[in-house]
């Protein structure tokens, strides 16, 4: 196990970061749908700048999410410099 | 006595969790077959078990072969996948081959970007880029697809080979420029012929993502006939909140057979690759 720790970790971090980032299941099996209830902050985004045509909205969305993606990169750097 | 203990914990401890796992993995697409192979009657009737067929029949892949592209969808794919996978692959050697081998100013920070850069996700990135495809007046054309799946494709390629690379030991380079052979010579005929398995498998991984993108291709190709098989099957055969099943099926079964069959010829390649990619980190 603690030999396994690093891959575990980035594992993990990727894992994270491709759900929390997740665009397409949300979008073949809901939409967003009902009432936006379902969506992600992928979707919404998406939703927002070519379905209401508001690129505007839509891409601040899409930037909300930078802080998050920053954390784990800085997190993932760090842990990967480290050794 | 011993033989049989021996064939019981090979029974319970191999075998069964193995069987357990190859349904869990076979499941969906067991579901996926027996659904495209019923008739509309039997698929949306509500007594017959989903996994039972009384009434085998193809009419769904005929249905989606004559009412739908089917087949330019597939022709579409293939073409798009294999440009962008052999302009990544291209490029992400040239990237990962001065990282690996050469000692710069900037080389770690350089190095880290590239892992960075394939972490940032296409549902950050779609916003300016559909921007930028219209400006280039390149929608609904398969060059807009082909050029910005290697913005993903780039960083992954590069990544992988990174670690590739580094496998290779460093003394049969210095050995080619010891007999006097220039930089790129020994680079073109030690090193990049002894990475072979690195590029069939990253350019495997590299084919298999270009195939399934969904976000980017659903952005720049809206016309029928442009499109790729996630997005003409998601696109045609899901109207509303009508969803035509047994096409579907029929179209995600076919569309994952070009998949299987690479993976299938390339998976002792496939499994290096991996493991060396994934050691870096």
């Amino acid at each position: 196990m603690p030999s396994l720790l690093p891959v575990i970790f980035i594992v993990t971090t990727f894992s994270v970061i491709l759900t929390f980032f997740d665009f397409q299941l949300v979008y073949v099996l809901t939409g967003g749908g009902p009432a936006n209830s379902t969506h992600l902050m992928a979707t919404y985004a998406y939703s927002l700048s070519m379905g209401a045509g508001q690129m505007g909205l839509g891409s601040a969305v899409a930037l909300s999410m930078v802080p998050v993606l920053g954390l784990l990169l800085v997190l993932l750097t760090w842990y990967v410099r480290k050794d | 006595m011993v033989g049989e203990l021996t064939w019981r914990k090979r029974l319970l401890g191999l075998w069964v969790p193995l069987a357990l796992f190859y349904v869990v993995a076979l499941f969906p697409f067991t579901w996926m077959a027996a659904t495209s192979l019923k008739t509309n009657a039997e698929l949306y009737n509500p007594k017959a078990g989903p996994l039972s067929i009384q009434h085998p029949s193809l009419v769904h892949y005929i249905s989606l072969l004559q009412e739908t592209n089917f087949l330019t969808w597939v022709a579409n794919t293939m073409l798009v996948a294999v440009v962008a996978t052999g302009i990544s692959l291209l490029l992400g050697t040239m990237l990962a081959y001065p990282l690996a081998r050469m000692r710069f100013r900037g080389a770690p920070l350089l190095a880290i970007t590239v892992a960075i850069t394939y972490l940032v996700p296409q549902s950050l990135l779609f916003v300016p880029m559909a921007d930028l495809i219209g400006r280039l007046k390149l929608g609904n054309t398969l060059s807009a697809v082909m050029l910005t799946y290697p913005t993903l494709l780039v960083p992954f390629i590069a990544w992988l080979l990174m670690g590739y690379f580094k496998t290779v030991p460093k003394e049969l380079e210095e050995q080619a420029l010891i007999d006097g052979a220039s930089r790129w010579r020994a680079m073109t005929r030690v090193i990049l012929p002894l990475c072979m398995p690195g590029f069939i498998s990253a350019g495997i991984f590299a084919f298999t993502l270009a195939q399934n993108e969904f976000l980017y291709a659903l952005l720049f190709l809206s016309r029928s006939d442009v499109r790729t098989v996630p997005i003409g099957v998601v696109g045609e055969l899901i109207r509303g909140d009508a969803f035509y099943w047994g096409q579907l099926m029929a179209g995600a079964l076919l569309g994952s057979v070009p998949v299987a069959l690479i993976y299938s010829f390339f998976v002792k390649y496939y499994v290096a690759g991996l493991t060396a990619g994934a050691v870096k980190g």
